[in-house]
């Protein structure tokens, strides 16, 4: 724990004291009381004192044994790495969770928190070992994948052909939706002067980012630029910069989710296990309401975690008519990168029809609930409520 | 380190609230002067480690310390500064940070404002109020931690909810927590009146001014909130009986009771228990508004909050709270004695009836509140009580609270002539009756609801004078023989302040009801879908889109529209809604920016909806007569409440001037009935 932190906290105990201490002792003594009456002489004064002076500290380092976090101080003096020690301080904090994994190596969670700290803190060749290890016990996590491949990307001289390629191209495997996926995989394309490869690639992304979203203008002069070079034919040309690659996980910026996960799971998730990860179920209208629908308004059916952010988990979006409504909602329909229905094993499933077509709730809204939802379940959705404000 | 430090502040604010609860609590059940003593220091330094937890928040906020998990959630490195810093109450553990931090500062406040108060009451309101503190630190504390560490940290927030990026929402959420927590102070003073055994009409006038600012704080904050889904959630209306809105009007309602029941025990010494009890009432909705709102039972905008724990918790610390001061209630109450006999038609009645009708609204606002939420816990199934509801009940319940409310003032304490009083209001009557039956012809057409509330709305202003030309006829009667006639104007200034205050708020009444009853009766709306171009007709003006054009904003794209509105063709105003896309969150957020063009008797308003093909939009006017009238009605209600205040602190000093010794109670004046210290007991009620 450094010492700052801890002359600090030691100077505001010593000031809540000296708040209570100090008017408490210079009291002027009271006068001796009259016999008989109610209000006797002090007697607390020292004895107050006393067990302020001993119980304030002792209870103040008690609690915040319970509920502080002096792990992190170590860890977070500059707010902008984000990694789980500073070079500055030493390594203390990842070098602990390496030996707990040394111990422990099963623990998929821990190797890809331990994989990018090591990352941020430029320790490539022991970076990558993690990112070997953490692929290994999650290798469905394509997002994951594109890390690895990105670490590796920067471990040969931000070269992306040979192993860099072939790591985005399991990603992709895994989850051919993968934003991060599809960004680096163009860009592996591109420095390979394949640019309709890599057009094919950003096309793919661009249709998958909303128009609004951020990176769209980004994602747009990439296609721009990989279409220049494929009506010119020629090969070389403008090297895209890579640099992008390094920074973090390809062209999408990931790092903003709520929950703080830097990347989730694979979005689409393929294969055996999806139906068990999918809801389905269909959506009716309470008797009294369905008048109050129009056949141009949307119906939203979306699913969120009952203890996480208010952002949806899936989404899909239909014409409220012909009642009832059937669904499917699964990692295909979710609405961003780390928001993935397959993680959350009960959710909230949630119908609305919108008047406005807009996917925040508006007053007059129609919304019916189905709460606590197990995955792989067939459910019923009543809408059945007018949202107030 | 700036988050380490908050937390220790916190810790350092629990270990300060159990001194100052602890210490004075039991120095005041074992006569220890010392321990008492402790309140003071103790309530100050809590408040100021709260504060300073508080500035760290603040601190990490405007930094963009993303390895702090409240702020990587809440805020985002495009926020503008101000929103940067108003996110530390737009969400779940900055909201409590809030409620704590104005706990504190009422804390504060009640410990340096009580100079002239006994040692063992300030001793015991203080640690009642530290009571509360522990409660709602260890909430923070152990379920709520604002300053909880997020590795590894974050590149970016997650961005503040978009509904919330508005300046109303800025001064919202302190305003009500300013009214909310203010409630504590009232019940602080009443369960401090119980554990002394001593219901004497004593802690009422301690607790009055109190109730009132609290009072004043409620009522605009609630105003500021309906001002706000006004203009903000761009659909033209302003009170939704949302069960967070809902939570808000309760403890309204019995704070409402409550300064009229104050003012009957102050005076008069009646309705002693009556008056304990709505003090607790009113705290306990408060924490049950707080319950409502942080639990995340409700699904609203309000209730970002879902985490079952922190519900429990507040349920549990609601009930430990309610159950013991209920509990303290009734083992104590019984020694509080008879209070002063009044008969049928007195103004102990009138106000009586008032608390009654008020009383029993605010019953079937928490019935309608909280009726669907047991059925749905019950697995009864989902059910929505809505408008209508709330309509059906509160009108026949407030109608008459409206029609005492002209007569109460009139109406003299302990017996009032019935005939009497009819001969002085039957011109109030007849000009209000008249008012009725004209007016909505004048607005348009005659609808028998209007006419109604424009006959309570009157009927409270015509009262009001009269009561008004009452006193000043009585002023100059009195003076008559002692020198020459007092002109109009020292006469008017020769009433108290406090009476203005009551004449003010009554008034303010009035003028809501007037704004709520023509807005409902005459509104205009239309849904058009248009192109630009296009122009439509509302309530006699012309709405030209002249067309829609990207904007772009910190950290939001918007499309905006300019609306000319035209009258018998000259130009009245450009309103320029917005249909904005908030882009900074993982999932872009699109939200409307309303254009309103305010005006005293009218406000024109447009939002822009959703693209409905090349180059068309839905776009939906409003015409709303006299809606800002329900805003101006609030805010004159809590002007009334802060010149009462001030005349009751004027009124006290002067009264506490003979008593030399507070803390022995001045015995309730029998019969207060001569003119002079008449004049002055009727203010305000």
């Amino acid at each position: 724990m450094p010492y700052t932190f801890m002359l600090a906290a030691a100077a505001m105990i010593l000031l809540a004291l000296a708040l209570v201490l100090v008017p408490l002792l210079r009291r002027p003594a009271p006068p001796r009381p009259p016999p008989g009456s109610k209000v006797t002489a002090t007697t607390g004064r020292w004895p107050a004192a006393l067990a302020m002076a001993i119980g304030l500290p002792l209870l103040a380092v008690v609690v915040y044994a319970m509920v502080g976090q002096p792990q992190t101080l170590a860890g977070v003096t500059d707010p902008h790495r984000g990694v789980l020690a500073d070079p500055a301080h030493g390594d203390g904090a990842v070098d602990l969770l390496s030996r707990r994994l040394q111990a422990d190596d099963s623990d998929g969670q821990g190797w890809m928190l331990l994989a990018r700290s090591l990352l941020q803190l430029n320790r490539i060749p022991e970076a990558l070992a993690a990112y070997g290890k953490a692929t290994a016990l999650a290798p469905d996590d394509a997002d994951l994948w594109v890390e690895y491949a990105n670490t590796t990307a920067i471990a040969s001289g931000r070269r992306l052909a040979g192993e860099p390629a072939r790591l985005v191209a399991q990603a992709l495997r895994i989850d051919p939706d993968n934003l991060n996926a599809l960004a680096f995989a163009g860009m592996v394309a591109f420095q390979a002067d394949d640019a309709a490869l890599a057009l094919t690639h950003w096309r793919r992304l661009g249709s998958l980012v909303p128009p609004e979203s951020g990176d769209r203008q980004r994602i747009d002069e990439m296609i721009a630029r990989a279409e220049d070079k494929v009506s010119a034919g020629t090969a070389g040309g403008t090297a895209l910069d890579s640099t992008a690659t390094a920074n973090g996980t390809g062209a999408i910026d990931n790092t903003g989710t709520a929950d703080g996960h830097r990347s989730g799971p694979a979005t689409a998730s393929a294969g055996a296990t999806a139906t068990a990860l999918t809801i389905r179920g269909t959506v009716t209208i309470a008797a009294g309401l369905a008048a109050k629908v129009a056949p141009t308004d949307t119906l939203y059916i979306f699913a969120r975690a009952p203890d996480g952010p208010p952002m949806p988990l899936a989404a899909v979006r239909t014409r409220a008519q012909g009642w009832p409504v059937s669904f499917v909602l699964d990692d295909s329909s979710a609405m961003a990168e780390g928001f993935a229905l397959s993680r959350h094993p009960r959710v909230n499933v949630v119908a609305r029809i919108s008047r406005l077509g807009s996917p925040a709730a508006q007053p007059g809204d129609i919304e019916g609930t189905a709460e606590n939802v197990g995955l792989g379940g067939e459910i019923r959705v009543v809408l059945d409520r007018i949202v107030g404000r | 380190m700036i988050a380490e430090l908050g937390q220790v502040a916190l810790i350092l604010a629990l270990t300060l609230a159990l001194v100052q609860s602890g210490f004075p609590l039991s120095g005041a059940a074992r006569g220890d002067a010392d321990w008492m003593a402790l309140a003071r220091p103790a309530a100050n330094a809590q408040c100021l480690f709260v504060a300073i937890a508080f500035a760290c928040l603040i601190l990490l906020l405007i930094g963009n310390d993303f390895s702090v998990l409240y702020v990587a959630q809440h805020s985002n490195s495009a926020l503008p500064l101000r929103y940067r810093i108003s996110a530390a109450w737009g969400g779940h553990e900055g909201s409590v940070l809030l409620w704590l931090l104005i706990h504190a500062g009422w804390t504060c406040a009640v410990a340096l404002r009580s100079r002239h108060l006994d040692e063992v009451t300030v001793a015991r309101v203080l640690g009642v109020m530290g009571l509360i503190s522990i409660g709602f630190l260890l909430f923070i504390l152990f379920t709520s931690n604002p300053f909880r560490r997020l590795l590894p940290a974050a590149g970016d927030g997650a961005d503040l909810n978009p509904l919330l990026q508005d300046i109303g929402l800025i001064i919202h959420p302190p305003l009500l927590y300013m009214g909310y927590v203010g409630t504590v102070v009232a019940f602080a003073f009443a369960i401090a009146a119980l554990l002394g055994g001593r219901l004497d009409p004593a802690w009422a006038r301690w607790s009055r001014p109190w109730a009132i600012v609290a009072w004043c704080f409620l009522t605009l904050g609630i105003a500021m909130g309906s001002a706000w889904a006004y203009y903000e959630l761009g659909w033209g209306g302003w009170w939704f009986w949302d069960p967070v809105e809902n939570a808000s009007l309760m403890p309204w309602l019995v704070s409402t009771a409550l300064l009229h029941s104050l003012a009957v025990t102050d005076k008069r010494g009646a309705f002693r228990m009556w008056t304990v009890l709505l003090a607790i009432i009113a705290f306990a909705l408060s924490l049950l508004g707080t319950f409502l709102v942080r639990s995340g039972v409700l699904t609203s905008v309000h209730a970002f909050a879902t985490d079952p724990a922190r519900g429990i918790y507040i349920l549990g610390f609601l009930t430990v709270v309610v159950g013991a001061s209920l509990g303290l209630f009734a083992w104590r109450a019984p020694r509080a004695g008879p209070g002063e006999r009044f008969d049928a038609v007195s103004r102990e009645s009138m106000l009586l009836a008032n608390n009654i009708l008020l009383a029993v609204a605010f019953m079937a606002v928490l019935l309608g509140t909280l009726y669907p939420l047991l059925i749905d816990a019950l697995g009864l199934g989902k059910m929505s009580v809505g408008p209508p509801y709330f309509e059906a009940v509160m009108v026949p319940l407030m109608a008459p609270a409206l029609f005492l409310m002209g007569v109460g003032p009139l109406t003299r304490w302990r017996r009032a002539e019935p005939v009497a009083l009819v001969r002085r209001l039957r011109w109030a009557l007849a000009t209000s009756a008249a008012t009725a039956l004209v007016a909505p012809w004048v607005l348009g057409s005659w609808k028998p609801m209007v006419g109604f509330g424009l006959f309570l709305a009157v009927w409270i202003v015509c009262a009001s004078s009269v009561d008004l030309l009452g006193r000043l006829r009585a002023q100059q009667i009195r003076l008559q023989g002692t020198g020459p006639t007092m002109p109009l104007w020292r006469g008017l200034a020769a009433l108290p302040a406090s009476y203005y205050g009551m004449l003010i708020a009554h008034c303010g009444v009035a003028v809501f009801i007037v704004g709520v009853t023509v807005v409902k009766g005459y509104e205009t709306e239309k849904d058009v879908m248009m192109g630009a171009g296009d122009s439509i007709e509302l309530a006699g003006y012309t709405f030209r889109l002249e067309g829609v054009r990207p904007v772009r904003g910190p950290n939001y794209l918007a499309h905006r529209a300019a609306l000319t509105v035209t009258r018998q063709d000259k130009l009245v105003t450009i309103l320029e809604p917005e249909r904005r896309v908030y882009t900074a969150g993982r999932q872009p957020t699109t939200m409307t920016e309303a254009a309103i063009d305010p005006g005293l008797f009218r406000d024109l308003y447009a939002a822009l909806g959703d693209p409905t093909g090349e180059q068309r939009w839905i776009v939906r006017i409003h015409h709303k007569p006299f809606v800002e009238w329900i805003w101006a009605g609030c805010v004159l209600m809590a002007l009334g409440g802060a010149l009462a205040v001030r005349g009751l602190r004027r009124h006290r000093v002067r009264r506490s001037i003979p008593a030399s010794a507070p803390a022995a109670i001045p015995a309730t004046p029998a019969t207060a009935t001569a003119p002079a210290s008449a004049a002055t007991a009727l203010v305000s009620s």
